[in-house]
């Protein structure tokens, strides 16, 4: 969603982090954006936060591409087949969040201007048990926006609450 | 050529700053701006018009589906075709058309048109449209589907009205186990199906395989061509050549007695039309999906500029709009005839913005009194070979 525009040709373009790294796609040039389809309020360009650096801008004057306008209508085409109806949204949510039995980490961004973050913490408080946590200075693209503190979140919630000391695991339901 | 008067039952009255403020005149334009009490008065007085043009010897009399907007007020054409079956007596009922693509149970369609069937003594013709762009935000309805609901629900309606037998349907987006409507339409196999076209070559194919109209919608004459040319060879393709009556050219028509007066009048109109009535964004008029990537790309290769783009001049250069007395709109059909190269059928958007009612009562009058006896003999089969 975030590389709205172009083939996704994959680049050598990694952000480090301490014991992996993340491969970045990009596709088009310019800051990355995402585009929300919808009536009242939306139908707008979301900027990231803090975006990652931008590939280089083409010469001033250059037409648009038609081959770039194709390739982020087929992108939007695709995100549209999955969330039009019901919008964005799981109407059944709220009951079934209650089901998860799991060690739960709900960690979302400080300054999600797309998902106000009262979502998040609604998920916390609907998940048994689950933990909430919050990455500071961050918009919506997280794992891209702060990589190194979001796999810090999760590596630690995951060293924490290893598979076999799971419930499910004792009682033989897991595999 | 048969002649229709097509109403868009407009809401004229728009504020002031309309411009400045408002992006669009459908989905997202306040409904606050809508007065019912003025609501009222415009659907008897455009039910008033639209009876006029009955008896004024118009072929036909035709009404549309549009939804939250304030650029036509139907969002069921059927019930005003339905108000109409009763109070005129000789023209079709154009129904032109219902938004199958946005209905979620398209049998109803098949019931309410079988309905219209006999209430109008087999008067009415069907169109079948997908619905614009904004109404797949404005009934949720997945764009990306569009095309397929569009296909499957015509192909659905048809089979209810020609099924002697009671059959079900399980298709990819609709699922009936019982189809067996009642009442059957009175005309057979079934009332004619009209299908407006912009383009798209599918489209096309689609009217020239059952031999349905097709119809033009607002667009530059040079286009108009191309699109009557590609259905005219999709028949050809298949081996034959379509009645006239099978292509149907649509267009703004405005008649006055003189042509200083008709332009006096209608300029303010065709300016409310083009930059108000159909205002709208980009996102509104292609979600995604919507368009299929070639029909995209052959919309953005052929430079087609907004509607709001053009001003009065061109618009009639352009064959956009017919203005003018009797005798300045006979000759200027004329030519549009030749240049498109030939229709059976006008439908004449009459009422399209805010005249008065005497303007459009006048209009229409002076149409059917001077201007149809002129073109009627161009258009019909015998002369098909020519065009």
């Amino acid at each position: 969603v975030a590389d709205v525009g172009a083939d996704l040709v994959p680049a050598e373009d990694f952000l480090e982090l301490p014991g992996g790294r993340v491969h970045l796609l990009r596709g088009g040039t310019g800051e990355p954006v995402l585009f929300l389809h919808a009536a009242g309020g939306a139908g707008a360009w979301h900027p990231f936060r803090d975006p990652p650096p931008a590939a280089p801008a083409p010469p001033p004057g250059t037409p648009p591409d038609l081959d770039v306008i194709i390739a982020a209508y087929r992108e939007a085409t695709s995100l549209a087949r999955f969330t039009w109806v019901p919008y964005m949204s799981d109407p059944k949510l709220e009951r079934r969040l209650g089901r998860i039995t799991a060690p739960t980490l709900v960690a979302a961004p400080s300054d999600d201007r797309l998902i106000p973050v009262a979502h998040a913490r609604r998920y916390a408080q609907l998940i048994g048990g689950a933990r909430y946590a919050e990455v500071a200075e961050c918009g919506h693209a997280m794992y891209f926006e702060r990589p190194v503190e979001f796999a810090e979140l999760v590596a630690t919630h995951l060293s924490a609450h290893s598979l076999v000391s799971h419930p499910l695991a004792e009682s033989g339901v897991s595999r | 050529v048969k002649f229709s008067f097509f109403h868009l039952m407009p809401y004229p009255d728009l504020p002031a700053d309309f411009d400045e403020k408002y992006d669009a005149s459908a989905l997202t334009y306040p409904n606050a701006n809508f007065d019912p009490k003025l609501g009222a008065a415009l659907y008897a007085r455009y039910l008033d018009e639209l009876e006029y043009a009955d008896k004024l010897g118009f072929d036909g009399i035709a009404v549309n589906e549009h939804h939250q907007s304030a650029y036509g007020l139907m969002p069921s054409p059927n019930l005003m075709a339905a108000a109409l079956s009763r109070r005129t007596s000789n023209a079709r009922i154009m129904v032109l058309g219902n938004a199958i693509g946005i209905r979620g149970n398209p049998l109803r369609v098949a019931e309410e048109i079988a309905m219209l069937d006999l209430m109008s003594g087999g008067r009415v013709d069907s169109g079948f449209v997908r619905g614009i762009g904004w109404e797949y935000f404005g009934h949720s309805i997945n764009p990306t589907r569009s095309r397929a609901r569009f296909d499957e629900a015509h192909d659905l309606i048809i089979k209810a009205w020609t099924s002697p037998e009671l059959f079900s349907w399980y298709g990819a987006n609709y699922e009936y186990r019982y189809v067996n409507i009642w009442p059957r339409p009175v005309q057979q196999p079934h009332p004619p199906i009209y299908i407006p076209g912009a383009g798209s070559t599918e489209t096309m194919k689609f009217c020239a395989e059952r031999k349905y109209t097709y119809m033009s919608v607002y667009a530059p004459t040079r286009i108009v061509r191309r699109w009557f040319d590609g259905y005219r060879q999709a028949a050809a393709d298949l081996g034959y050549v379509p009645d006239p009556e099978k292509i149907a050219f649509s267009v703004p028509v405005y008649v006055a007695d003189t042509d200083e007066q008709a332009h006096r009048e209608a300029r303010p109109v065709l300016e409310w039309l083009y930059r108000k009535g159909l205002k709208q964004t980009p996102q509104m008029v292609t979600p995604p999906g919507y368009m299929s990537p070639g029909s995209l790309r052959g919309v953005l290769m052929s430079g087609m500029r907004g509607l709001g783009g053009f001003s009065y001049e061109e618009l009639l250069a352009n064959g956009q709009a017919v203005v003018g007395s009797p005798a300045s709109v006979t000759e200027r059909l004329g030519e549009l005839y030749a240049q498109l190269g030939g229709f059976g059928q006008l439908i004449g958007l009459f009422a399209i913005g805010p005249a008065a009612h005497e303007q459009i009562m006048h209009s229409a009058e002076l149409f059917a009194t001077e201007v149809m006896p002129a073109l009627r003999p161009l258009g019909v089969a015998a002369d098909a070979a020519t065009t």
